[in-house]
């Protein structure tokens, strides 16, 4: 029997909107294993759309709205990567409160890695069950290639 | 991939130039009051924004609907332009020609960063037609070609091909560079088992392509409409079942290679209906309720009806295949999706496609225009499916084995890279023999690309006041504790060395410093240049969560560097359970 191939190691990488955001990404892009794959995630504050299922369901062009916003972020990531030869293997969007959606999705997915903007969510820093790696402030200017 | 992406360009060629972007927008442009699908368009943001970013000049080329080459009112690209432009948060201006003074002006003016999207391409008979000179006046707008539309990839257009002798660098978008990646890895190489589902219509196109799949599959499953020949062809009772008779001995021909390679898996059951009433429910523009359907097995469908999707024992089916796989290629509906309950199975398929998001799986491509709008019309978080295409027909030409005309015309990789200067990156190891650092020396090869890095080593002991001053007087005393410190150190990195060897990591120095671990740490790092520093951390542990210890948080508070925190895993959680505690 063949041996089995060594899976992936999946990072997640928990994005803002914020301009932190390309630090986690440029770190992430720069120091992952080849065969990483690179989960992205937004977690839009507000009511836990898994907590509160009735919330959910925001108006047609309020959702249509957020996901520009999204669309958006998620553009501007899969940019960061692209500049450096990568991309994307999801994205994910979830509604709730931004740190405990990050653990959440990360437990479930079963993350071999979280990359984080300093000063971002503590909490995950804390309580991930899987090793976290954080980029300093001002990481972005050193590393990108633009 | 061989052909150059648009991002390995250097970026002094990009900053200030021209740079033509050939990207899709949906056939058909919205009827009044209805959101855009902008499934195409949101493909190429990622290209888009990277223009921008590298201070591009970005001359954006669409074509929309089918204007038959000249110029109709309602499929100008303002609706185009401003989807782009929210969707990008800068503006996005829009001319009203695609060629001429108007727009060579227009590009004149541009700024680094700005974006700029010329009239529809198809109110120019030029474009299908691949015409030269319309090819030179669209390239007289540029520098640089970049084509993110895999969509179009199959067909040679000005736009796509004619242009590409004009201008060069010619490279793929990101978009376009992230399909081919894709087929490259299920074609070239994929990781075994290799399921496919081959389904839809079109039985005379899609016979090449399980051709040029059968010798790369593991498994492979066969419905939707194609899979009635495949049942006619072993002799089953498939009632009013549309049948190829023409393609029927070339089917019997490719079952029986095929039965030497792989199992040729069929539906083993359906949802069918009355033909008559599914032919009235279809004239009458699928208007009221569809017609009662009753589930049938594949040997045993009634003259006079008709199947229109598969049942769940084949859905069950499906889920075993996909039992252990590591690539799925999925092409063509499995149902009538485009009315409600006939699209079940195909829903049902999807999901369990994305559920294979966790905890483990590879990589899955669903193809085929007809697929990719039933998949979104059921309104399922598309993201998650690793990778649905934007363009049926040229996943097609590449699962038959054949090259896309708009690819080949673009410039090879090797052309144009510039080799970059690297030097090897440089980790910081704080190790003091606890599990914990120990721990990270375990994982570093897995988390990082720390192949080719230089590991330094450090060892940081605390310095007592107590032996300093014993020291003083009793000079043996000194020396005692010296050789102590020094076996103690040794021991550390001898047992934090075993599991870097195992790796192959490479450690380049090993240091000892007495002070204060995080001050230490953080001067070391600066001295040695670090890039990265690697921290054992405490993990949790049940409910007396021990947070990550003092050192680790002053380290992450003041370096100047990325911080990587690994810990002991207490215990693998799984599902949500434990986190909310």
């Amino acid at each position: 029997m063949n041996a089995t191939p060594r899976e992936p190691l999946r990072i997640l990488i928990p994005l803002s909107g914020a301009d932190s955001d390309a630090s986690a990404l440029h770190v992430a892009a720069e120091m992952a294993p080849r065969d990483a794959e690179f989960f992205l995630l937004h977690a839009r504050s507000g009511p836990d759309e898994e907590r509160y299922p009735d919330f959910k369901r925001a108006s047609e062009a309020e959702r249509f709205e957020c996901g520009i916003e999204t669309e958006r972020i998620f553009a501007r990531a899969n940019a960061i990567l692209a500049s450096r030869g990568l991309i994307s293997a999801g994205q994910l969007v979830a509604q709730g409160d931004p740190e405990e959606i990050i653990l959440r999705v990360a437990n479930r997915m079963a993350a071999g890695l979280i990359v984080l903007a300093a000063g971002a969510a503590r909490r995950v820093i804390d309580h991930a069950a899987c090793p976290v790696l954080v980029a300093e402030p001002g990481v972005a200017v050193r590393l990108a290639k633009v | 991939m061989d052909k150059a992406v648009i991002n390995q360009l250097p970026v002094e060629k990009l900053r200030g130039r021209r740079v033509f972007v050939r990207i899709d927008a949906d056939a058909e442009p919205p009827a009044p009051g209805v959101l855009f699908d902008e499934f195409k368009l949101r493909s190429s943001l990622p290209t888009l924004e990277y223009l921008r970013g590298v201070g591009a000049r970005a001359v954006i080329g669409v074509s929309l609907g089918k204007p038959g080459g000249k110029v109709v009112e309602s499929l100008r690209l303002d609706p185009v332009a401003e989807r782009l432009s929210r969707m990008l948060g800068c503006p996005v201006r829009k001319l009203g020609e695609a060629i001429g003074r108007g727009p060579q002006g227009a590009v004149a003016g541009m700024q680094n960063g700005d974006l700029l999207l010329l009239e529809n391409l198809r109110f120019h008979p030029g474009e299908d037609a691949n015409d030269a000179d319309f090819a030179h006046e669209l390239a007289e707008l540029c520098d640089v070609f970049c084509n993110d539309a895999f969509a179009l990839a199959n067909l040679a257009l000005a736009s796509t091909v004619g242009i590409t002798r004009y201008v060069r660098p010619a490279a793929a978008g990101l978009a376009l560079a992230r399909e081919l990646m894709m087929f490259e890895a299920a074609l070239d190489q994929p990781d075994p088992p290799f399921v496919g589902l081959i389904a839809g219509a079109r039985l005379e196109e899609k016979l090449p392509v399980l051709e040029n799949l059968l010798p790369r599959l593991n498994r492979l499953f066969i419905g939707g409409a194609l899979a009635f020949t495949f049942l006619e062809a072993k002799r089953r009772d498939i009632g009013s079942a549309p049948v190829d008779k023409a393609l029927l001995p070339l089917v019997k021909d490719f079952l029986k290679k095929a039965e030497k390679e792989v199992e040729v898996i069929l539906p083993e059951d359906f949802i069918t209906v009355q033909v008559d009433e599914f032919r009235e429910y279809e004239k009458s523009g699928r208007i009221g309720d569809p017609p009662e359907w009753r589930l049938e097995l594949e040997n045993g469908i009634p003259p006079f009806y008709l199947p229109v999707d598969v049942g769940p024992a084949t859905v069950n089916r499906i889920k075993g295949l996909f039992e252990g796989a590591r690539t799925i290629l999925w092409n063509g509906p499995l149902g009538v999706w485009e009315i409600e309950p006939f699209g079940a199975a195909t829903r049902a398929v999807a999901m369990l496609i994305m559920e294979r998001v966790s905890p483990r799986h590879q990589r899955s491509i669903l193809c085929g225009d007809s697929l990719s709008s039933a998949i979104r019309s059921f309104n399922l978080p598309v993201e998650l499916i690793r990778h649905l295409t934007t363009g049926g027909e040229p996943a097609l030409r590449l699962l038959e084995g054949n090259p896309l005309p708009a690819v080949s015309a673009l410039d090879n990789e090797l052309d144009l890279i510039a080799p970059i200067e690297t030097r090897p990156r440089r980790i910081l190891l704080p190790v003091d023999g606890s599990e914990h650092s120990l721990e990270a020396a375990r994982k570093l090869g897995r988390l990082i690309d720390a192949e080719d890095a230089e590991i330094s080593l450090l060892h940081v002991q605390k310095p007592t006041a107590f032996a300093v001053g014993k020291a003083w007087i009793d000079p043996d005393a000194k020396q005692r504790r010296e050789i102590l410190r020094r076996r103690e150190a040794e021991l550390v990195f001898d047992i934090t060395s075993a599991p870097l060897a195992q790796q192959r990591l490479n450690v380049r120095q090993q240091l000892v410093v007495e002070g204060d671990p995080a001050d230490e740490i953080l001067r070391l790092a600066d001295e040695i240049g670090a890039d990265l520093i690697v921290m054992g951390s405490h993990g949790r542990t049940g409910v007396l969560r021990v947070l990550m210890g003092s050192v680790s948080r002053k380290v992450l508070d003041q370096a100047k560097c990325p911080v990587l925190i690994v810990r002991i895993p207490v215990r693998r959680t799984v599902g949500v359970g434990t986190l909310e505690t």
